[in-house]
């Protein structure tokens, strides 16, 4: 019994994540009019650059492995 | 809602149950290829049990739907043998246990979905680990990372505005009553931090007379409500804690920043931090200092401070003006006066008009300032003049101040347009690597590069995906991060 996914699957998926989480929090952001979306907006954003930046970590680890 | 929440788990396991009931119905049908043949002695005690079982589930539905209708009738019926005191109380009781569920409810609703996720993710992931699926797997880390993601990311308590206004509300009448009583008709000087022991200490000083007077730091440090020389009364600003709070999201002291500092920041604290405002401009222009407040969420009650509160109005300001001078009174480091607050005509709009006072000399004399009547309409500040003073010779240096870059917070801000640029720039790289790649390598032509299928090369793109469409991606990101690095500028807008 493996984990059926591999680094790059987990990759793609933290490329999508991010992209999706990083729209989400520029769009609720109150500057384009306060929103009655009660959440953390800080955090989101926050978790949104957290993905992101894992993703270029994993894409840095790949480009390394293939590094000759 | 407890009997709605009870419906629903009871409709959700139903609709379990009657996929559980088809699914064994087909293994009926599988097991035909392993050897089972029909017969009326096993099919037909089997198909009873079978639709028994659906009819028992719409029984449960019909159940939970009646208790569900019949609780809400038994809420609704009037008590009507019982006395009206005890009917009331009744009543009281009732309205306080609702109000208690409903905080309840609405008090961590992400927390409840967050768990719920997260419970569903880890089944998800269990599952494809078991299953080798990869699907599985997907949505395990989906749900799972959305689970953590409500719970990260739940409110903080909000109460309704309303709540807000009632309590501080009652304050500022007592605050308004005391100044009526005793006829004080000064305003109210914020004193610096200089004057006071703490940094999160305030004090607004109101003179007995109309003309602005300072007193000095040997007369405030005695820490006396009723001043003598000069005449006046030292109280706590209302918006003391609400300076506070924005030094604390802001995570700096304004005692050790400058204006300018207050001038870039403060928009960004009071639209984006806090959600006070809907905009917000500060401008400052010598010892004057102008801001503008666009549907901020007091409006309300600064509204009513002004209409019903007219000596805390004139003298002190509502706490949000309030807060806002203290903030300037401790950056700058002198005493602050608010010289005049101008709603809009709908309210929407508040503009405050402040004063930093400069320099006093302390020691054992007061200076004292006359001003001419509060202008109307806003005017280039007038020169103060010193009716009468006896300056000390010795004069009190102003408290140095350290000028602090800005807060490193601002950089979040550009790093989301920053990683999707860098998002953009990566792909069109690996994109352009590639297309030369195969054109070098495999003498491809450009169009069939970029449009042309990939099944059974070396470098796959996934199921359907050619170069264009990564391309397209590319600049996507690449647009949308330009986009959000430079729309805003950062800057908001408080024009200079």
């Amino acid at each position: 019994m493996q984990f059926p996914l591999s680094f790059w699957d987990i990759s793609l998926w933290l490329a999508i994540t991010a992209v999706i989480l990083l729209a989400t929090s520029e769009v609720i952001s109150p500057y384009y009019g306060r929103t009655s979306l009660i959440i953390e907006k800080g955090r989101l954003r926050q978790a949104a650059l957290l993905l992101g930046l894992l993703f270029i970590l994993s894409v840095l680890i790949r480009i390394y492995i293939a590094m000759p | 809602m407890i009997e709605l929440i009870v419906f629903a788990i009871a409709i959700a396991t139903t609709v379990f149950l009657i996929f559980h009931f088809l699914y064994m119905n087909s293994l009926i049908y599988t097991l035909y290829h392993f050897g089972l043949q029909f017969s009326y002695k096993w099919a037909s005690r089997y198909y009873l049990m079978l639709r028994l079982g659906f009819v028992l589930l719409g029984i449960l539905v019909i159940t939970s739907l009646s208790i569900v209708i019949l609780y809400r009738r038994v809420l609704k019926a009037k008590v009507p043998t019982v006395e009206r005191e005890r009917y009331e109380q009744t009543l009281m009781k009732r309205i306080e246990q609702l109000r208690l569920e409903l905080w309840k409810y609405k008090r961590k609703p992400s927390g409840v979905a967050g768990y719920v996720l997260l419970l569903y993710g880890a089944i998800a992931i269990a599952s494809s680990v078991l299953y080798a699926s990869s699907i599985l797997a997907f949505i395990g880390l989906g749900l799972a990372f959305w689970g953590v993601l409500f719970l990260f990311v739940r409110p903080v308590r909000y109460v309704k505005s309303s709540l807000l206004d009632s309590t501080s509300f009652s304050s500022l009448v007592t605050i308004d009553r005391v100044i009526a009583d005793l006829n004080y008709e000064g305003k109210g000087v914020y004193l610096p931090p200089r004057y006071l022991k703490g940094l999160k200490e305030g004090t607004v000083f109101i003179s007995s007379e109309k003309d602005i007077t300072v007193p000095t730091i040997e007369e405030v440090a005695k820490e006396k409500v009723f001043l003598k020389n000069p005449a006046g009364i030292c109280l706590t600003p209302s918006g003391l804690d609400l300076a506070n709070l924005f030094e604390k999201e802001l995570g700096t002291d304004f005692a050790k920043v400058d204006l300018n500092y207050l001038q870039d920041n403060l928009p960004k604290l009071f639209i984006e931090g806090l959600e006070i405002a809907k905009a917000f401009k500060m401008n400052v222009r010598d010892d004057t200092v102008h801001v503008k407040i666009t549907e901020s969420v007091f409006k309300d009650f600064c509204n009513q401070v002004r209409t019903k509160l007219s000596n805390v109005c004139s003298s002190l300001g509502c706490p949000l003006c309030s807060s806002i001078a203290c903030a300037l009174a401790r950056s700058s480091g002198e005493p602050v006066i608010i010289e005049k607050i101008k709603p809009s005509t709908d309210g929407e709009v508040i503009e405050a008009y402040y004063r930093i006072l400069g320099t006093f000399p302390s020691e054992k004399q007061t200076a004292v300032a006359s001003i001419e009547a509060p202008p109307t309409e806003f005017s280039p500040p007038t020169p103060k003049t010193v009716a009468s003073a006896e300056v000390s010779t010795e004069e009190v240096p102003p408290t140095p101040v350290q000028p602090t870059g800005r807060h490193p917070s601002y950089l979040l801000n550009n790093l989301i347009g920053l990683v999707l640029i860098a998002l953009g720039l990566y792909t069109l790289t690996w994109v352009g690597w590639l297309t030369w790649y195969d054109i070098t390598t495999w003498s491809k032509s450009l169009d069939l590069v970029l449009f042309g299928s990939r099944t059974g090369e070396a470098v796959s793109l996934g199921i359907g995906m050619k170069v264009i469409h990564y391309f397209l991606i590319s600049l996507v990101l690449l647009l949308v991060g330009v986009f959000t690095l430079f729309r805003k500028g950062r800057r908001l807008p408080n024009s200079r």
